[in-house]
């Protein structure tokens, strides 16, 4: 039986020599999965945020013909700057596959990524699957047993895409980039699945580390991050964090933080936030800053 | 790639026994945003079942990584001996060993063809972190590998000769050296060491050509929980034997050092807080607990971590590589004498969130009611730890101070005088005793 799956990408001014690598990845993995006896059919879907289009159009035409035998190559320009959760609702909108793989631009998939992502999927109350990072893996806790996780990450996973419709997508209104993902898996929880993170199935994503070993998050991860993280208490119920979370931004010093709660106030106060989901706390966990537990602290 | 001359040379050592983490490794290869490089992927040792397999993890890999891999066989020796035909098959102007089961990131080979730019002929050094991982079957029966612990930055250092001296800070995939080196004027590795056959090259080689250091992390050296490599399967005693030989080695003959060694040899010699006579506040002293498993004190079970002198208090924490359960704890904290410690505590953290105080059982200094008097180096402390259960953290606290006030010493001397007292007294008694007996008789 063939095994429809819509990879899907979000570009912002990428560069081309580390997208033709992904696309080459991806390919061998087809190749390598289709040799194997797995029946694949695939979709590579790109939508560019880019200011100026990534690629002409006879450039699209010649990577669709180089990659013809492996994978159906779709290229859309967005025209506007989506953000992560917009962008990734634009192309799924169209997908026409079973399964949609939710990837960062600069994830390299290894050769038998599509057996050992598609295995937990055998169990029909599994909606997502996430793959393993590396150099520097995620540090979610999971279950050590079944290996179920409480979220998966936006930069590398794999989602029924009956579900994710069903749930209706990124709730792009809320979140530009960052959280996006949290709030999807939980929302998907909510209806009863599960989540699976699944070690065998490998990406390498590109991570730089300060010259002290330490996390280096970019200005946008650091302004969006926090942004998100005000929308996440709120959404979630979590009001007593969401005025500590106001407070702290006010009285930061920082203008980006006070222009950030600002905004959310003026939302606030225009009646323009999401739904509150989780009064009973069942399902939303906030730890400084993060939505699970880690097996560490990198 | 056969008529054009890489610029490096990537030496993988691998005996096929874990083909999922020779993909990992060649996963980073490919990769890499400067691919100018080749592979020399040596096959050691290996049955014609493990061959087949790395081969197939090889044509497996997209043609632009697999088309620049040589897989050559290599029957003979211990882990050096790869090694060796590596760097004498190495076509690169550089040559880097990276091992099957770490990992590089993307700038790994542009940061060293940076720095060959830059200083050529000089051995090139970037940062590497450590990390602990483990080997895992997923509930599908698939083997994995997953990270356990916090990234370690102990490696992102410059390479200084005088400090390599004692500890290694340098892994081999954080180092290239110029391929002329090993080929041409033949400063070899060292068939003899079983493992740190690494260090024992890079120290002689370093005296010939010097190294150039970018302070830049791009590779991460995996510690091995419960899966073997040559640390855990060699032993820590092993690894310090070698040491000693590579030591022994360079003791031969007349050391030439790079420039700026003088300072920092004084540098080491007076700030060291190891060897610190006095450590002063906000200085950080290098100490180590031993946990008693059932086998006594030992190395192998024992950390080292550092201590923090702050406003005449000494506090050290530690949150991971506790056992679960051990029977008594030792600290030692640190090497120097001439010390008092007052009102040592221990507290402990377990898993389920509840926090004991563990006050300190003896030690071998002298006690006194706040605490213990150290006149001797080396000076330890013993806490019996039986009763506690699923460590998360420790901490031990004491008030510090090199400043041995008369009061303490007179109470020291005082008991002293009172222990040799009772020794004395108690010989007399069975003296009276005895002789009270035979003239009874």
């Amino acid at each position: 039986m063939t095994i429809r799956i819509q990879i899907q990408s979000v570009l912002y001014d990428n560069e081309k020599s580390g997208i033709k690598k992904t696309l080459e990845s991806v390919a061998n993995a087809v190749r390598v999965a289709k040799g194997n006896g797995c029946d694949l059919k695939i979709v590579l879907s790109y939508g560019d945020s880019s200011e100026k289009p990534l690629y002409t159009k006879e450039e699209v035409e010649a990577i669709a013909g180089d990659f013809a035998a492996d994978f159906d190559f779709r290229y859309r320009f967005f025209g506007y700057n989506s953000g992560s959760a917009k962008g990734q609702n634009e192309l799924a909108k169209g997908a026409d596959t079973e399964y949609i793989f939710i990837m960062n631009p600069d994830v390299i998939l290894a050769p038998n990524f599509f057996e050992h992502i598609l295995r937990p999927f055998e169990d029909p109350i599994v909606a997502m699957v996430e793959a393993r990072q590396i150099p520097i893996e995620h540090a979610k806790e999971y279950d050590p047993e079944t290996f179920e996780t409480p979220w998966t990450t936006g930069a590398c996973t794999m989602v029924r895409t009956e579900v994710f419709w069903k749930v209706d997508y990124y709730d792009q209104e809320s979140f530009f980039m960052y959280c996006d993902d949290v709030d999807l898996a939980w929302r998907i929880r909510m209806k009863g699945y599960k989540l699976i993170y699944q070690p065998a199935a490998l990406v390498y994503h590109a991570k730089r580390l300060s010259s002290k070993g330490a996390w280096l998050p970019s200005q946008a991860e650091i302004y969006y991050s926090a942004q998100a993280s005000l929308f996440m208490a709120y959404k979630w119920s979590r009001e007593d964090l969401l005025e500590q979370k106001l407070k702290a931004y006010r009285e930061s010093g920082r203008e980006d933080l006070q222009e950030i709660a600002k905004d959310f106030e003026r939302r606030r106060r225009e009646g323009n936030l999401p739904e509150q989901l989780d009064r009973e706390h069942r399902i939303g966990y906030f730890d400084e800053g993060r939505y699970s537990a880690h097996r560490f602290i990198i | 790639m056969e008529n054009k001359k890489p610029f490096l040379s990537i030496i993988m050592r691998t005996q096929g026994k874990r083909p999922e983490a020779l993909m990992e490794a060649l996963l980073c290869l490919y990769a890499q945003t400067d691919m100018d490089y080749e592979v020399c992927l040596m096959a050691h040792c290996m049955e014609k079942k493990d061959r087949d397999r790395i081969q197939k993890v090889v044509s497996s890999m997209p043609s632009g990584l697999s088309s620049r891999i040589r897989i050559l066989p290599v029957t003979y020796g211990g882990r050096t001996a790869p090694l060796h035909e590596g760097f004498l098959a190495a076509r690169g102007n550089y040559t880097a060993a990276f091992d099957d089961d770490d990992l590089v990131f993307e700038h790994w080979v542009a940061s060293f063809h940076e720095l060959a730019k830059e200083y050529p002929g000089k051995i090139l050094h970037t940062y590497c972190v450590q990390q602990k991982w483990s080997r895992e079957m997923t509930p599908y029966d698939e083997v994995c590998y997953t990270a356990q612990g916090k990234l370690q930055k102990e490696y992102c250092v410059d390479f200084e000769y005088v400090r390599q001296l004692c500890v290694n800070y340098c892994p081999i995939h954080s180092l290239a050296f110029p391929t002329k080196l090993y080929q041409e004027m033949e400063i070899r590795f060292d068939e003899t060491f079983e493992v740190t056959e690494d260090w024992d090259f890079l120290m002689r080689a370093a005296l010939v050509c010097g190294v150039a250091n970018k302070a830049e992390v791009t590779s991460l050296y995996r510690i091995w929980g419960n899966y073997e490599n040559s640390k855990t399967l060699n032993g820590e005693k092993l690894w310090e034997e070698n040491k000693r030989r590579i030591l022994d080695k360079l003791d031969l003959e007349p050391l030439i050092l790079p420039e700026g060694s003088a300072s920092k040899i004084v540098e080491y010699i007076e700030q060291n807080p190891m060897h610190a006579r006095e450590a002063k506040n906000g200085q950080k002293l290098w100490m180590q607990l031993f946990f008693d498993l059932g086998n006594g004190y030992n190395e192998k079970e024992s950390i080292h971590l550092w201590a923090q002198i702050e406003d005449g208090t000494y506090r050290a924490k530690v949150t991971e590589s506790l056992p679960k359960k051990m029977l008594s704890l030792r600290i030692d904290p640190g090497e120097a004498g001439m010390l008092v410690l007052k009102n040592p505590v221990v507290t402990i953290e377990a898993e389920d969130g509840t926090r004991i105080e563990k006050i300190v059982d003896s030690s071998n200094g002298y006690t006194f009611e706040e605490g213990y008097l150290f006149l001797e180096d080396d000076p330890q402390l013993y806490v019996v730890l039986e009763e506690v259960c699923g460590m998360k953290s420790l901490e031990f606290w004491a008030e510090y101070s090199y400043e041995i006030k008369a009061e303490i010493l007179d109470r020291v001397v005082n008991q002293l005088a009172e222990k040799e007292l009772q020794k004395r007294k108690s010989i007399a008694y069975r003296c009276k005793h005895m002789i009270k007996a035979v003239l009874g008789k």
